[in-house]
């Protein structure tokens, strides 16, 4: 074959592969709809970090459907999916797995290894915040890695692989907050409200039918593998690769590029996994509308979930009653001001 | 240049060199006012020059400016028409303008696509906010420097200098001056002036009555117009007014004739012997006391002998010649009334 013809085929491939990315998330958004109703933007933002190939933290008052949306998600995407409790007892070899002795064909015992719950695509992770720092570490590994070392022997997981995690903002006592290493593995942090008069008549209507969880597979994990290829392929500008870095810069007080609100209000600011999580995320938004570019606007879309989480705010914002979203929003304001669409 | 942005080029580039001259004005408006102020301080008076300064400061911003911010270049005009809502299609499509991978390709017509719904209209020449009212403050800032150094070249308004020099000084005292009649008579003229210190009064006149003769001033002058100089204390001064005895009269022959001379030969008008102003007569007095003559404020009065045969001589001249009819003798007579000490 020339180059020419290889050029050829290669082109076709994407041009496929262009087709069915749309195809295919259309027919996700449509089957998510089927089980959860409302929550558009957590929706969105959790398939935009499936695509990307992150994890989600989902941070919402019990009962707004954030286990029900992580299911639905587990069904759509028809991959093995596993739901571990966090619990202040779980201990680490309950979530990653542990050695149990086991007689083999000739009577003699040997250790084999029983894989944990860990072991799956999807992860739902539900009330992280109640395990302890030990167990949680369990998760760092994975999430980052996507590999368990257990008594020195490394087992990769299977990909794609997933940790959606909840939590619950109100219930406080006995919780262990997430350390900032374990929250910076999530690309992103979505808040799940309580759902608006309408969804909630709709969700009261559909749940009086039936319980029953009735979305379909729409995506396998080798259709999302090639989901996240396409979708890397996606260009950036130099203007909006620099706009999204000196976003991400922007969050740190002593950096050039800080912010008069981060000055102010930010204790520490986020790592580059933040640029990286603005990048990749921006290329999926992008695709998904249609448009073979990453645009300005792709990038604040994102910001909010990408830095809400990654922020450690001071003690003057706690005592002004300001959020990490109010900081951002804010941050956003400046550096589009500043930076947008300038050399 | 990408075929696709020379449709907008031009309006672009126009628009890129007015950015570029009304950026420059505000540098140009900031030579101008410290030009202005500078000159007015120190007193130079060159009103014509800041505005050159300005015109000069102003082209040279204006094409640093372009050189430097407003170029017009593909990414510019990418960058321009992106900001009409096309996404950064435009600035992807010029950087990855040499790929040829699928994806660049469909970039490329995604963008071209969008670009045809944009009219060239729709790039409208706009001002930011900011630049306006900076341009608008340091407008208007150094017009008023410039108004200023105007008036202080025509002498309206004090220099800098002045100013500094009057306000190490201190306050400047100002004095009263005030006019007032002994006899039968009056001042033509402001009677009370109040004059700061160093300064000149207005010019008055000691006008006798009918009947009555101007004599002197208070301090001895014999000038009926007086004008105080380097006024440094508060003054007043009147004028002396006596009945008019024989004077004698003009130089008609004939007539009664002009008798001009006491017993003692002297004329009888003006200083009298024993009459004379005082020994000192300070500053702002107007003038110095001499026997014979006297001089005052740069003019000399005269009396004695000398005045005497010079006045005889004009008489006899009068009475002898024909040709001097009755104006030239009023002219010829009111002169040595003028210069009489």
């Amino acid at each position: 074959m020339s180059e020419k013809e290889v050029m050829q085929v290669v082109d076709e491939s994407m041009k496929q592969d262009i087709e069915q990315f749309n195809k295919v998330c259309n027919n996700i958004f449509e089957q998510v709809s089927r089980d959860v109703v409302g929550m558009k933007e957590v929706v969105e933002g959790t398939i935009i970090a499936m695509i990307a190939g992150g994890n989600v933290l989902l941070e919402g008052v019990p009962g707004v459907g954030k286990t029900r949306l992580v299911r639905t998600l587990g069904r759509v995407f028809d991959l093995p999916f596993s739901r571990i409790q966090f619990t202040p007892d779980l201990m680490p070899a309950d979530v990653t797995g542990t050695n149990i002795i086991e007689k083999d064909e000739s009577g003699n015992s040997v250790f084999k290894f029983q894989e944990g719950p860990i072991f799956a695509n999807i992860i739902l992770a539900d009330e992280i915040n109640r395990a302890t720092p030990k167990t949680q570490s369990a998760l760092l590994e994975a999430m980052q890695e996507h590999s368990v070392t257990v008594m020195g022997t490394t087992r990769k997981m299977n990909e794609p692989f997933f940790v959606l995690a909840t939590q619950n903002p109100i219930e406080q006592d006995g919780t262990y907050p997430l350390p900032e290493a374990q929250m910076d593995r999530f690309m992103f942090k979505l808040l799940v409200f309580n759902p608006g008069l309408e969804d909630l008549m709709s969700i009261v209507t559909m749940t009086q039918k039936t319980m029953e969880e009735t979305a379909d597979a729409a995506c396998s994990g080798e259709q999302l593998l090639k989901m996240r290829k396409t979708a890397n392929k996606i260009p950036v500008a130099t203007d909006v690769l620099r706009y999204a870095m000196i976003l991400t810069s922007a969050t740190h007080p002593d950096s050039e590029y800080a912010a008069e609100a981060t000055k102010k209000y930010v204790r520490l600011g986020a790592s580059p996994r933040a640029g990286q999580a603005l990048i990749s995320a921006g290329k999926v938004l992008a695709l998904i509308k249609g448009r073979f570019n990453v645009s300005y606007n792709d990038i604040n879309e994102m910001a909010k979930a990408v830095l809400r989480h990654r922020l450690k705010l001071n003690f003057e914002a706690i005592a002004e009653g300001l959020t990490a979203d109010d900081i951002v929003a804010r941050i956003i304001e400046e550096v589009e001001s500043k930076y947008k669409g300038k050399k | 240049m990408n075929e696709y942005f020379v449709k907008y080029r031009a309006k672009i580039i126009r628009e890129s060199v007015f950015k570029s001259i009304f950026s420059g004005a505000v540098f140009g408006l900031l030579a101008l006012f410290i030009s202005a102020l500078l000159f007015w301080f120190f007193g130079i008076k060159v009103p014509y020059l800041p505005p050159i300064i300005f015109v000069v400061v102003t082209a040279l911003s204006a094409v640093l400016f372009y050189l430097g911010k407003y170029k017009v270049d593909e990414t510019y005009i990418a960058r321009r028409l992106d900001a009409l809502g096309l996404e950064e299609r435009m600035i992807t499509m010029a950087e990855f303008k040499n790929q040829n991978s699928y994806i660049a390709v469909r970039q490329r017509e995604d963008a071209q696509q969008a670009l045809g719904k944009i009219d060239e209209k729709q790039i409208m020449f706009k001002l930011k906010k900011s630049l306006i009212i900076t341009l608008s403050i340091v407008g208007v800032v150094a017009l008023a420097a410039w108004s200023v150094q105007i008036l202080s070249t025509a002498g309206v308004v004090k220099s800098g200098v002045e100013i500094y020099e009057d306000i190490k000084r201190g306050p400047i005292p100002a004095y009263t001056v005030e006019y007032d009649v002994q006899g039968e008579g009056y001042i033509d003229g402001d009677l009370a002036q109040v004059v700061d210190e160093g300064e000149s009064t207005d010019l008055v006149m000691a006008v006798p009555d009918d009947g009555w003769v101007f004599v002197c001033w208070s301090d001895g002058v014999k000038s009926d117009f007086r004008q105080e100089f380097n006024v440094v204390r508060d003054m007043e001064i009147y004028a002396i007014f006596e009945e008019a005895a024989d004077q004698g009269d003009d130089f008609l022959p004939g007539e009664d004739g002009l008798d001009l001379e006491n017993a003692d030969g002297m004329p009888m008008k003006g200083n009298q012997p024993g009459n004379k102003p005082s020994d000192d007569p300070g500053p702002g007095s107007g003038g110095q006391y001499e026997e014979i003559n006297q001089v005052y404020d740069g003019e000399t009065y005269y009396g004695g002998a000398v005045y005497e045969n010079a006045y005889e001589e004009a008489k006899k001249e009068m009475e002898s010649n024909d040709n001097y009819d009755g104006d030239i003798r009023d002219i010829i007579s009111e002169y040595f009334k003028s210069i009489a000490k």
